[in-house]
Parts: structure tokens; C-alpha cells; sequence
């Protein structure tokens, strides 16, 4: 299933196609493709799983319950994604090697991106265009967990995912996409790394309090608003390849996009009160063909599509505690500043069951003795021989050797004492900082390459 | 096409407006203010449809929006409709339907309800402005059709006199005027 990585497929240059180039180097290779179950012309696509039987939705039915054969995928804000995170440079790694891969092999980069060109600029039939229609949501959530799937195998890791765009809050293009030598960019972008969006295009809150599904997602004939408002408006401000839907799946950006808008539809479905998406025959057992991990092309109704396990993590408030590297050559105490916006809303919560804080440790090298990391708040005098039942206490995680050294980024929930926690975080002296130390038992030499704290 | 000189938006002008547009309404229906002919239209419901439906522009001729705006109606609700529309408790009680969009170089539209001055300067965070809808370059050669859901900024217009229009304003990704060559066969309001 995995291949290994390849670290020469860091140096694969960034750059990207023309319209023009693009499809005729890829038009030869997929045109003749994924067209099963398209009619007439699906005899000649390989490698189809489904027969030309038409399902009963029964079956269809029976097809979305054996979803679980499907990982499950947890994506997170792209901003988790810090410039020296573990998972970054796996999404650049499989970006990278994706590129490498000829059009002709179905889990490229370029084929991939012709699959959004066939279906969603130059359908084979009229009907099955994806586009403004209820057809765009469901579709793309397929398009994305398998393109998703292909990405980690190629990236040699299932240890990241494709991180979600949060436009609403985000109204700038991720840093973490542009750099002349960086493959998550994409030099035909019109949207430099300082313009913004309108924050009143890219709003979610009159969609998400839309009750029915045709106006937030589509009829059949219709497209909905999440489509045509931000969906659309983001492609176009973006531009360049993200401009035009026969290119758009060149720009990685259009990963990060897409997933945020299949959160949006994660998030109005996850309300409750009523919503529902379609429950019509015709949406449920329309079928569209996919690639598998082996470069398999396989077809799938729209009611397993839209099963796909996929789920999100909240977007962060995180607060960066230090940027620089560091050894626990013994205790360490850093300090995080904490906005008093971040404390107001601390404090406006503490009532309530949410999440605990979360220390992000990126770039972790696991020393060649395993050690546990004792993390105490407010208590800079903690050392070895301080108990965790004190009440600074608040979390610790546990390195063990293995025969692979390599640096990894751990998340580690401060769920110990967390009343204490937040009280600290929610007090006006939050502002000249928290203190954490790190407490090194067993071991010293860890090095780690940043700290940042998840609110 | 120059349209008529567009009346400022607000309560105070609309009073005047309406003054002045009823024989419109009765000759013309709802009419477009600028931009292409003014096709006329009945902006009543159909009879026995569900939903409701009025129709604000008809088939007869496409619309087409330039770089100025385009304002339909007023339109009239009926008591029933306005009330429906006031005790509507989702956005998409009420949701503008535009059949047959073309803009084969792209798109964005801004939707303003009862602001009929309204202009790529207006604002997005004023309250009239009830969404937008953007079409990429390409697409198919028929058209779209597309959604606004509209029920909050419909209720705040049509609680006085249950009269409102529409205002469709063509913006660049940076919110600057522009001229798509965007044409549209008919837009519908639906109420749900």
C-alpha cells in the first residue's frame, strides 16, 4: 500500500502548468478514463469495480453501511500546520512525489487534476457535471478523501492529513502555500500572499442557519449557496489556475479550499435541527468513478460518498510560546502570553465541558532513552522530584526509542488539573504570561524545534 | 442602455419610489432599472404553486449586467407572503432563484434587497446586502442557475408596505466595479 519517500522528491520544483500545456499533457492519459458508468463509453475504462448492473437502492443502501471499510481521516486548521511541523513537510513530501509521477499514472498530480477537469468542465454527459447542481458537495467530498489517500501512500505516512482553509477567519492564503521552491505553491496565483478576501463573501453563518438542503447545497438543477458564495468566490480571488475548473486541482491550495467546504457541510449537517441531506433515489445512487491507492479506478454511489468517514478539528486558537529551538537538558520554563481577548473567552467557558488546552511540540527528536516530559503550569520551580499530584501539574507525554529516528510532532492534551489551567490563562496576569516548564524525567537531550499552545 | 436615474436607498426615498412606481407596477411589473430593456413581469404568484414563486424577471428577453448596477421591481408581496416572510424563521424561507446565468469570463455578484442606489461602493457589511453569487470563466454554454437565500433582508424590506427591489451589482475579486457580460434569462423569488 505505502511506498517508501523518496527525500530527493523535496528538491521537485513548484511550478505549474498552462491551461493549455496542462491538458494536453494530460488529455491523452485520462480522457479516455473515468468515465465509468457514464454511459456507452465506460466498456472501455479498465479497471472498474461495478458491473453494468443498475444497483437497487437497496443495495445502495447496504453499500453506504460497509463505509467502514474506509480509514477514517481527522483534518485540522491549516494554521496547526506550523512551517516546522512533522505533518507539513509530509504534505509537502507527498505533494512533491505526487508531482514526480507521469500524467499517464493515474496517482499524479496532473491526473488528479484532470479528474476535476472531466467532471467539472467537460462532463461526457450533461448530467453527470458536478457543478451547480446538489451533485458539488458530495462529489468533491469523494474526489477529496481519495485524492487524500493517494497523497499519504505517497508521502509514505498516514500521520497527517489534508489540513482545511478556514477562510471565514483566515482571509489570507496560507503562508505555508507560497515559496518559489516550496510544491504547495502555485506561481499562477493572482492572490499575493498580503491580499485578503472579503470577509462578507467568504461569512458561514446565514449558510449554516439555512434549515433545508437546497438552498445551502443544491437542487438538481440548481446551485446552492455554499457553491456559488464563498466556494466560487475563493476560486476566483484566488485565481490563476484556481480560476478556471479545469485547472483548478492543479493549485494544492485547492485541497486546503475544498476541505474547508466540506467542513462547512460537516458543520450544518452536525446542527441537528432538521437538516438532513437528500434523501431523493436519484441523488443516492448516481455513481462516479475514483482512483484507489494502487492506481485502481473504482465507482461509488453518492450515498457511501457522502458516509465517507472524514471529521474536523475545531479551528485552534493558538498561541505561539516559542518559534526557536530548545533542549530539555534539564527543567525549561517558557512563557505564553496570552491575548486578553483568548482570556476573556477562556474565562467566558470555564463553566462549561470544553476540550482542554493542547501543547503542540513540534520537530520532537526521540533521544535513544525513553523519557517521560513532566509539564507544570505556573510553577517554575518544579523539577524531577515534583510530584504530579501538586496542582501546577497539567499533562505530560512519554518518548520511547524505536529503530527509526526521525523527529515527530506531538500534541499533548493538558487534561490534569484543568480549573487551575484555565484559571491562570483566564487572569488578567495571563497577558504578562503563562509559565510552562518541561520536566524531563528519566533522560535529558530531547531537543524539539518549536512550542505553541492550542486554546 | 442608460437606465433611469436610481433613486438612493433608505426608507425616506423609498417612500417617493413607490409614489412613483405604482403605475409602473401595474403596466410593467417589475421592471430592471438599468441595463437591458425592461421586460415585464406580473411579480405575483403563481397560481397554486408551491412555493410561491414571483417571478421578478421574464423570459421573454435576457438580462444582462454591466459594469452598472441592475435594479428589478419594486415587486409587491401579497399580506399572506409578507406575513410568512416575517415569521420566517431560516434564511431560506425566501430564496432568490436566477435562472440561466452566462458569464464566460466570470463573475461576482453582489444581491442587495430594497437598495436600489446601491453600488460597488456600498459596502458588503451593509444590511441590505443579502449575499453573492460568482461564476468562474467557462462553465456550460447554457447557463446556471443559482441561489441566494434572502428571508432576513426580505422581512426588514417589506415590513412597512411589503414593496422591495433588487439590486445586482458586478464586482472584481477586490470589490472593484466591472463589467462581466454577465446575461441572465429570469430571476424568481421563492418563498418557501
Amino acid at each position: 500500500m505505502s511506498e517508501p519517500h523518496d527525500p530527493s522528491q523535496d528538491q521537485e520544483p513548484s511550478g505549474t502548468a498552462s491551461r493549455r500545456t496542462f491538458l494536453a499533457r494530460t488529455g491523452a492519459a485520462a480522457g479516455g478514463l473515468l468515465l465509468a458508468g457514464a454511459g456507452p463509453a465506460a466498456a472501455a475504462a479498465p479497471a472498474v469495480h461495478t458491473g453494468p448492473r443498475k444497483k437497487t437502492l437497496e443495495e445502495v443502501i447496504h453499500e453506504g453501511a460497509a463505509q467502514q471499510q474506509y480509514p477514517p481521516v481527522v483534518r485540522s486548521d491549516v494554521t496547526t500546520y506550523t512551517q516546522s511541523s512533522v505533518r507539513l513537510n509530509l504534505l509537502k513530501q507527498g505533494v512533491a512525489a505526487m508531482r514526480l509521477r507521469p500524467a499517464v499514472d493515474r496517482r499524479s498530480w496532473d491526473y488528479q487534476a484532470k479528474i476535476h477537469d472531466i467532471w467539472c468542465d467537460n462532463p461526457p454527459q450533461p448530467d453527470k457535471y458536478v457543478h451547480y447542481s446538489w451533485r458539488f458537495l458530495v462529489w468533491h467530498r469523494a474526489y477529496l478523501y481519495f485524492n487524500e489517500q493517494i497523497l499519504q501512500q505517497a508521502a509514505g505516512s498516514t500521520g497527517f492529513a489534508i489540513p482545511y482553509w478556514n477562510w471565514t477567519d483566515n482571509l489570507k492564503l496560507p503562508a505555508q502555500y507560497y515559496g518559489t521552491s516550496n510544491p504547495l505553491n502555485d506561481p499562477t496565483r493572482v492572490m499575493g500572499p498580503n491580499d485578503s478576501l472579503d470577509p462578507r463573501q467568504t461569512a458561514i453563518s446565514g449558510l449554516l442557519a439555512l434549515t433545508d438542503f437546497p438552498p445551502f447545497g443544491g437542487t438538481v438543477g440548481a446551485a446552492g449557496g455554499v457553491e456559488t458564495g464563498p466556494h466560487n468566490y475563493v476560486h476566483r480571488s484566488v485565481g490563476g489556475d484556481m480560476g478556471d475548473f479545469a485547472t483548478a486541482g492543479l493549485d494544492p491550495i485547492f485541497w486546503a479550499h475544498h476541505c474547508n467546504v466540506d467542513r462547512v457541510w460537516w458543520l450544518w449537517l452536525n446542527q441537528g435541527g432538521g437538516r438532513s441531506n437528500p434523501v431523493d433515489p436519484a441523488w443516492l445512487t448516481q455513481s462516479y468513478p475514483f482512483i484507489d491507492t494502487q492506481g485502481n479506478q473504482f465507482t461509488i454511489p453518492f450515498s457511501v460518498a457522502a458516509g465517507l468517514p472524514v471529521s474536523y478539528n475545531p479551528p485552534p486558537r493558538v498561541v505561539a510560546i516559542s518559534s526557536t529551538p530548545g533542549t530539555l537538558s534539564g527543567p525549561k520554563t517558557v512563557r505564553a502570553m496570552i491575548d486578553p481577548l483568548v482570556s476573556q473567552s477562556v474565562a467566558s467557558r470555564m463553566a462549561s465541558a470544553t476540550p482542554p488546552p493542547v501543547l503542540h511540540v513540534s520537530g520532537v527528536t526521540v533521544p535513544p532513552q525513553p523519557v517521560t516530559v513532566n509539564v507544570f503550569a505556573d510553577q517554575p520551580e518544579a523539577g524531577a522530584g515534583t510530584s504530579t499530584a501538586e496542582r501546577g501539574f497539567v499533562g505530560s507525554f512519554t518518548l520511547i526509542p524505536s529503530g527509526h529516528q526521525h523527529d515527530v510532532d506531538l500534541r499533548v492534551p493538558l487534561h490534569q488539573h484543568v480549573p487551575d489551567l484555565l484559571q491562570a490563562m483566564a487572569a488578567p496576569s495571563a497577558r504578562e504570561g503563562v509559565s510552562f516548564t518541561l520536566v524531563p524525567v528519566g533522560a535529558t537531550g530531547v531537543t524539539y524545534q518549536g512550542l505553541e499552545l492550542e486554546i | 442602455m442608460q437606465g433611469p436615474p436610481r433613486a438612493p436607498g433608505g426608507r425616506s426615498a423609498k417612500r417617493t419610489r413607490t409614489a412613483l412606481s405604482a403605475a409602473l407596477l401595474l403596466l410593467a411589473g417589475c421592471a430592471a432599472r438599468a441595463g437591458a430593456a425592461a421586460p415585464s413581469s406580473s411579480c405575483t404568484p403563481q397560481p397554486g404553486a408551491m412555493p410561491q414563486r414571483y417571478t421578478l424577471s421574464a423570459p421573454v428577453a435576457a438580462l444582462t449586467l454591466g459594469a452598472a448596477p441592475l435594479t428589478l421591481g419594486p415587486c409587491r408581496l401579497s399580506a399572506d407572503a409578507v406575513r410568512s416572510v416575517m415569521a420566517a424563521a431560516s434564511p431560506g424561507a425566501a430564496v432568490l432563484l436566477v435562472e440561466g446565468v452566462r458569464a464566460p469570463r466570470g463573475a461576482t455578484v453582489l444581491v442587495f434587497v430594497d437598495r436600489p442606489g446601491a453600488s460597488a461602493a456600498t459596502p458588503t457589511a451593509d444590511a441590505a446586502f443579502a449575499g453573492s453569487f460568482t461564476l468562474l470563466r467557462g462553465g456550460p454554454g447554457g447557463g446556471v442557475n443559482v441561489q441566494v437565500a434572502l428571508a432576513p433582508q426580505l422581512a426588514a424590506a417589506v415590513r412597512d408596505d411589503g414593496e422591495f427591489t433588487l439590486t445586482f451589482v458586478a464586482v472584481d475579486p477586490r470589490g472593484r466595479a466591472e463589467d462581466p457580460g454577465l446575461s441572465m434569462d429570469r430571476v424568481v423569488l421563492e418563498l418557501h
